[in-house]
């Protein structure tokens, strides 16, 4: 009880505002809106005046919980739905999760892209594939899944590999740990002579490692995309032969 | 990243930017020449395959002027492994565009031979890469333009099948290998080939776990590509769906760059491996031993009972993946025939018998694609005496009889498993020989079959000639009996390789 008190000016916005977005969300009874409006108010008012010094620790080891859970619990729906569109979209909630993991270990590029690519691209791509595929409706072998005990037990046999490998891994097996993402702010140019190795998450240092050591990289997957580009567009059928 | 060392680099892989330059100009100008509503004038494959072999010529010009130095810290090797790997897909690769020549669509055969030749870039790429981001794009390089080569060539139901199978396998297994990389990476924390090696050489598997995951995905990702056994349920049905140069070509290249991938991921064969018989390389190679016998077994059984030819040559393709396995575990013993050098040799010479085989198929075809089924090869040795002589100096070769190539590859493959000394690997020989034993019953029984029974009453007419086909028939004909008696100048390629 003692932390929500110390931690009320962070607690209490987002309460309000969660009021304020359920008592405007569109229900059978109607409400007057003004209530909703004021509570929103309220809410934004006092995390404007309140938000800038509410990141400490414990609020850290918070974020990592509700986004660590929360990826894990959309994850779960995602796979146990039975509806192939709330799947989709459950799938970006899972995505967006573990995007807020990523910046919580200062990887902004990473959520960044990340999000973009599977929240955004992915996620549309999926539910125009399901909207096209399924015109007449939902089919009866995708209401179920096909093998759901072998599926699990492999997950799970993989899931405790990882878990028993992570356990056991000691720190200086591990890679060294990036630096805080503040490199983004730091406008030096680097004219060290033995400049320290960039950071990767951050986006100069990323950068600096796709356009210097895996600049051969880069451009070979941009040759692979070229032959994927033009061998879609190959093997699109034309007008002539019948379809499309 | 200064000019220079772009410039150095850039000269290691000089043959693969005049592939990967050529695919563009075929890609980019392919389009041009189609008319309004798609049409494109009668034999404009041929324009298109002479430029693919003009392509790959100059490839190997310059391939011919590089030597091999030592392994470098740069972005590419320029050793004797990527130099043997580049010669023999070289020489391949332009029988595979001879063997597709008459099969590509006029319409389509411009992106076709620009994937044949991106793919040949790719293998050639993934020999060269000295850290896994350039591995796993090359091996990437090899499996799109697979994808589409698949189904542009023919869109018939069978090629749909098969075209789905494969590509939805292909990027299971891309997922698992790259998972697998990444936790490579997560353990040594560089994505550099030689920093990992040195890591490896200095890590136990209970000081980084992530290893241990590791390594399993990558054998299971790589394992595709080579069809070892718990990966290999879709050889069968892709090589019975697609026409006969692809099958050729499945047969042959997803093996080179497995095997290019496996033999620099697990540096089993290398000088590390012989030095120390640390425990990450040995729990790879217990991996894979495992599905090495597994291979060549259910390869060969499955093979036994098959009357569809794409089918039989699919399960020996398992099978000979599983031979070149045992090549791999055997490793660069101290002293004998090592191992890596044994597997390239053989690479060498599978892929002379395998393409030529199909090849003949095509080329001594009587009625619509190839020949297909056993009963069509029924008499083939009175119908046609010069391909009933040829498919059986093939097969020969693959069930490893004398005198062929086939044979002295698997005596190598064989005398590196033995003499590497450990009693592991000894019994692979054994089990070797074995499989080979196993497989003659089924080669063989296809030369009763063209020699002993009547031919079918022909129905159809003549088809024309297959220049190409027959052209690239003779060069693995060649191939196949040339590795067999002078042996000398791929293996001493293939030692380089070991060195």
């Amino acid at each position: 009880m003692t932390w929500f008190l110390d931690h009320w000016q962070l607690v209490l916005p987002l309460v309000l505002g969660a009021l304020a977005l359920w008592w405007l969300m569109p229900t059978a009874a109607s409400r007057p809106r003004i209530v909703g409006a004021l509570l929103g108010i309220a809410a934004l008012a006092l995390l404007a005046g309140n938000f800038a010094p509410a990141a400490d620790a414990r609020v850290e080891s918070l974020m990592t919980a509700v986004f660590g859970v929360s990826a894990i619990a959309s994850a779960v729906m995602m796979v146990t739905n039975r509806n192939p569109v709330y799947a989709a979209l459950w799938f970006a909630v899972a995505t967006l999760s573990v995007c807020g993991l990523f910046l919580m270990q200062s990887a902004p590029f990473l959520a960044a892209a990340t999000a973009i690519v599977y929240a955004g691209a992915i996620i549309v791509t999926f539910l125009f594939v399901i909207m096209l595929a399924q015109q007449s409706g939902a089919t009866a072998y995708d209401q179920r899944a096909r093998q759901p005990f072998l599926a699990s037990v492999t997950a799970f046999v993989l899931l405790g590999g990882l878990l028993f490998g992570l356990s056991k891994a000691r720190p200086e097996a591990l890679p060294p740990s990036p630096p805080s993402g503040d490199s983004v702010l730091d406008d030096r140019i680097v004219a060290a002579p033995d400049p320290p190795r960039p950071s990767i998450g951050a986006m100069r240092g990323l950068g600096s490692q796709l356009f210097g050591p895996y600049i051969y990289a880069v451009e070979l997957a941009g040759t692979l995309l070229l032959i994927a580009a033009i061998g879609a567009i190959a093997i699109a059928p034309r007008r002539t032969q019948g379809q499309l | 990243m200064s000019h220079e060392s772009i410039r150095t680099a850039v000269q290691l892989i000089l043959p693969e930017c005049i592939l990967i330059g050529t695919v563009c100009v075929m890609f980019l100008t392919g389009p041009f020449l189609l008319g309004r509503n798609g049409q494109a004038s009668p034999g404009l494959r041929h324009r298109w395959g002479a430029l693919a072999l003009l392509a790959i010529g100059a490839a190997a010009w310059q391939w011919w002027h590089t030597t091999p130095v030592a392994a470098i810290d740069g972005p590419f090797l320029s050793d004797g492994l990527s130099f043997t790997i580049r010669g023999i897909v070289l020489a391949l690769g332009a029988v595979l565009v001879l063997a597709a020549w008459n099969q590509l669509d006029d319409r389509t055969s411009a992106e076709c031979n620009a994937c044949l030749l991106a793919l040949l870039a790719g293998v050639n790429l993934t020999a060269a890469a000295n850290d896994i981001i350039t591995l796993f794009l090359g091996l990437e390089l090899v499996s799109i333009p697979t994808y589409l080569l698949l189904y542009l060539p023919t869109r018939s139901r069978p090629a749909q099948e098969a075209t789905i199978k494969y590509f939805l396998l292909s990027l299971f297994s891309s997922a698992m290998l790259v998972y697998g990389l990444a936790l490579l990476y997560g353990a040594t924390g560089t994505t550099m080939l030689p920093e990992i090696v040195e890591l490896l050489k200095a890590t136990s598997l209970t000081e980084s776990p992530l290893l241990l995951i590791a390594a399993p995905l990558i054998a299971a990702g790589l394992g595709f590509r080579i069809t070892a056994v718990p990966f290999h349920f879709y050889a069968p049905d892709v090589f019975q769906g697609v026409p006969a140069f692809m099958a050729a070509l499945l047969s042959f290249i997803p093996k080179v760059v497995g095997f290019t991938a496996l033999w620099r991921l697990t540096a089993l064969t290398s000088r590390a491996a012989a030095e120390s018989a640390d425990a990450v390389s040995t729990y790879m190679a217990s991996v894979l031993a495992v599905l090495a016998v597994l291979t060549m077994f259910i390869g060969n059984l499955m093979a036994l009972r098959q009357s569809n030819l794409h089918r039989l040559l699919a399960y020996s393709s398992v099978a000979h993946g599983g031979y070149m396995l045992v090549g791999l575990l055997a490793g660069g013993g101290s002293s004998g025939v090592p191992g890596g050098a044994a597997l390239l040799f053989y690479l060498a010479a599978y892929g002379f018998m395998t393409i030529g085989a199909f090849c003949i198929l095509l080329a001594a075809r009587r009625s619509g694609d190839s020949i297909r089924t056993i009963d069509e090869l029924a008499g083939l040795g009175s119908s046609q005496p010069l391909a009933a002589l040829v498919l059986s100096v093939f097969l020969f070769s693959l069930a490893g009889l004398p005198p062929t190539a086939g044979f002295l590859g698997k005596f190598n493959l064989f005398l590196a498993a033995w003499s590497s000394g450990v009693s592991g690997t000894r019994w692979l020989a054994v089990i070797l020989a074995m499989n080979a034993a196993i497989s003659a019953w089924y080669y063989l029984r296809l030369i009763g079959v063209m020699y002993l029974q009547s031919p079918q009453p022909s129905t159809a007419d003549a088809p024309t000639r297959n220049l190409p086909a027959w052209i690239a028939t003779a060069v693995c004909v060649a191939g196949t009996l040339g590795l067999f008696l002078v042996p000398q100048a791929v293996w001493d390629a293939a030692l380089l390789a070991t060195q």
